[in-house]
């Protein structure tokens, strides 16, 4: 299937969401903070990045933006991932360059249809 | 707005306006009455003492002329007409006349004959009579001299008088009058700071210290409201801030918790360990209900916020109503009971907030299903016109449990079901309903409960067909910057009431577009084709348009041509939005239409924001909003 990483600092979410995707035939990469994150994006090439927005040290609006405007990883689709479920916080996360959004707790089957969806060559 | 005051010092062009002359012009009055009075009095008693002065002096005269003839008797008659001459001229009498025997003799000027002066005769025969006469020819004549003098005597004074009475009155009277007058409008224009001059001693001296204590009075009032609306506002961002902060920190457990019951749920049916199924079925769906109170609880909050925002689309009645159908159906079965839908043939369009209408209905028919049990559940739909509106009436009928009248009347208040064992039985949060209400509310309309236990209940949604020609612009905006939560600094500057119309057939670009405008603080009308496009600018009168240009019904350069052909959008900003490879011809053509492209791709975002900055909808707003204030 396809490369994908998943940014996340909660634990329980960056196991349970990486072994679930695993299941449906995934490679699952996983960093713990935006700038982990970062780092990892450019250095693995993952196809997809699944990103939380509250995280440690650079948080996921940050990530997004500098993930769009790095040469190499810009054409990487980020699709949002959070809590936060305020208007605000979703027309941020657009204004920082995602491609996709969704809140938690994660309808799992709208989330692998997303993916799909931002998979499939344009 | 009061009508404008004029306060000009120039009473000629308005003098009622002007209390000054009012006043001068009632003293004055009163003066000329008086002096009336006075002046026929004074004439009339200069008349007569005229007489009497007259009869006084001929006596006196008949006297002396007497004494002068008996004493010059015997003297030369010469002498005695130089004294009677001299007498005359002394008297002020114009003739005096002798008659002496049968002759006459006149001394002085009688008549208007001249001088007729007959000398006396040379002897006076003794113990002869003479009658004496005086003369004054013209006495009317003194009569009305004296009195044209008294009424030129008296106008010049009253002249004199009523300027100086003018000049006072404007000192002590208008002047002050009139700078309380200024400093009143001054402050009811919101500029508390004017102060009045406090140095005069009279009841204007005291008027403007009271106005000026009341002025520092309200500006620590004002001073005080603003403090404490601050403090509201900031309660309620922090309010705002641990309802976003609580529904992300339980969020993220409960994704856990559904995630983990889920995959369980999956392994579980994998390893054939089938009797683990159930248990974890219940953890999920207890997590379910958990993430439906949260959002609940987050929707009310939001609407109580002021910050549930309505996005008008238009859509077909039929749409929605076979998606709802399709939704609630699992719920219906899953209590054995009956939906039936009765929607008319063509039930046409709507324009509304469909997602909202959605969630009510949903609401509402979740509800049915959940209170009747092997009953029916009825969904009705008419469409009726009423005051020059189209209304949409949504019925939901079903037979179950009922409500007791007494309690029908909190129903749509919020954590209201009817009892708690009614909570523990059936689930939900008791919020549903408000929350219906709001958003029928918000959508310009009602919503109505009618109900008798046992037999069961039915609510009855009345919306209008077309929102915005129904509702107050104002629920229409997205809530002010200020009200909660640190937004994006673009959303700051939202022009007052800036609407566009976002043509495009496909939802994607079209929600993409609508989002970015909206973060702009421009509110959104969408459409899906040019024909529809058409409708909605006659009738919504947009201030921006942004079109794709493959569209069906009308493709996009029809469009744009009808747009640019009809008056009253011809100078409307045009923004294309496509994804179309625009060659050398059509650029032309988009040029001579005066429309700005944004290509369809990555920064469609950025590059729709910097034309919509570039067309200065949002400075104008701004500005607007200075004069407006100013």
């Amino acid at each position: 299937m396809a490369r994908l990483l998943l940014v996340e600092d909660n634990e329980l979410n960056r196991d349970m969401l990486s072994r679930r995707l695993a299941r449906r035939g995934h490679e699952v990469l996983t960093a713990i903070s935006g700038r982990a994150g970062v780092e990892m994006a450019g250095a693995e090439q993952p196809e997809l990045i699944l990103m939380d927005l509250s995280l440690p040290d650079l948080d996921g609006w940050e990530a997004t933006r500098m993930l769009k405007r790095g040469v190499d990883t810009a054409h990487i689709p980020i699709v949002i991932l959070t809590a936060h479920a305020m208007a605000e916080d979703r027309e941020r996360a657009f204004a920082a360059g995602c491609d996709d959004y969704d809140t938690k707790p994660v309808d799992f089957a709208r989330l692998t249809g997303k993916i799909e969806r931002l998979l499939q060559p344009a | 707005m009061v009508n404008e005051v004029i306060v000009s010092d120039d009473w000629t062009r308005n003098w009622q306006a002007s209390i000054a002359v009012k006043i001068t012009a009632l003293v004055m009055w009163v003066i000329i009455v008086a002096v009336f009075i006075v002046a026929t009095w004074l004439l009339r008693d200069m008349e007569s003492r005229l007489q009497a002065d007259f009869e006084d002096g001929a006596d006196r005269v008949a006297y002396q002329v007497a004494t002068l003839v008996k004493t010059g008797a015997d003297s030369d008659y010469g002498e005695l007409a130089g004294r009677l001459a001299d007498l005359q001229q002394g008297s002020g009498f114009s003739a005096i006349g002798l008659r002496i025997g049968r002759r006459d003799y006149f001394v002085g000027n009688a008549g208007q004959g001249g001088m007729i002066e007959r000398h006396l005769p040379t002897a006076l025969a003794p113990g002869q009579d003479i009658d004496l006469e005086v003369f004054h020819p013209d006495l009317d004549g003194l009569v009305t001299q004296r009195r044209n003098q008294l009424v030129i005597g008296i106008f010049a004074t009253l002249l004199v008088f009523g300027l100086f009475l003018t000049w006072s009155i404007r000192t002590i009277v208008h002047r002050p009058l009139q700078q309380l007058v200024s400093a009143t409008r001054a402050v009811s224009d919101g500029r508390l700071e004017v102060r009045l001059d406090i140095s005069r001693e009279d009841e204007f001296g005291y008027l403007s210290r009271f106005f000026n204590q009341m002025l520092d009075q309200l500006m620590a009032q004002q001073h005080e409201l603003e403090r404490a609306a601050e403090e509201a506002r900031s309660v309620s961002r922090a309010k705002s801030a641990f309802l976003a902060n609580m529904s992300h920190e339980l969020r993220t457990p409960l994704n856990a918790i559904i995630g983990y019951s889920e995959m369980l749920e999956e392994e579980a049916g994998e390893l054939g360990v089938k009797e683990l199924t159930p248990d974890l079925y219940k953890i999920k769906s207890a997590g379910r209900h958990l993430l439906s109170l949260i959002n609940d609880v987050l929707d009310l909050s939001k609407i109580e916020a002021g910050k549930m925002e309505i996005n008008p689309v238009m859509f077909q009645l039929r749409d929605l109503v076979n998606d709802v159908v399709d939704n609630i159906q699992p719920m219906m079965s899953h209590n054995s009971n009956r939906l039936e839908v009765q929607v008319p043939e063509s039930p046409g369009r709507m324009f509304s907030d469909e997602t909202k209408l959605r969630q009510v209905l949903m609401n509402l028919l979740s509800n049915a299903a959940k209170f009747t049990e092997n009953g029916e559940v009825r969904l009705c739909l008419v469409r009726r016109r009423e005051g020059g509106q189209e209304w949409i009436d949504f019925t939901v009928e079903d037979t179950g449990i009922g409500i007791p009248r007494e309690k029908l009347d909190r129903l749509f208040q919020e954590f209201s079901q009817i009892d708690s064992s009614s909570t523990r039985k059936y689930g939900g949060t008791g919020l549903g309903l408000a929350i219906s209400r709001r958003i029928c509310e918000k959508l310009g309309g009602s919503v109505e409960v009618d109900s008798e236990p046992g037999r069961g209940s039915r609510f009855t949604l009345r919306l209008p067909a077309g929102l915005s020609r129904l509702q107050p612009e104002s629920s229409l905006r997205p809530a002010p910057a200020d009200s909660l939560l640190p937004t994006p600094a673009t959303i700051t500057a939202v022009p007052a009431d800036c609407r566009a119309l976002v043509v495009d057939d496909n939802a994607s670009s079209r929600d993409l577009i609508r989002r970015t405008l909206q973060a702009e603080g421009v509110e959104v009308i969408e459409a899906r084709d040019g024909r529809e496009a058409v409708g909605l600018l006659e009738s919504l009168r947009p201030q921006l348009v942004c079109t794709d240009l493959i569209l069906p019904n009308m493709n996009g350069f029809d469009f744009i041509k009808w747009l640019r052909g009809n008056p009253a959008t011809a100078a409307l900003p045009l923004v294309v939005v496509s994804a179309m490879d625009i060659n050398e011809s059509d650029r032309r053509e988009l040029d001579q239409h005066r429309a700005a492209v944004v290509p369809k791709g990555v920064n469609l975002r950025q590059h729709l924001v910097a034309v919509l900055h570039g067309l200065d909808l949002v400075g104008k707003g701004d500005a607007d909003g200075e004069t407006a204030a100013g």
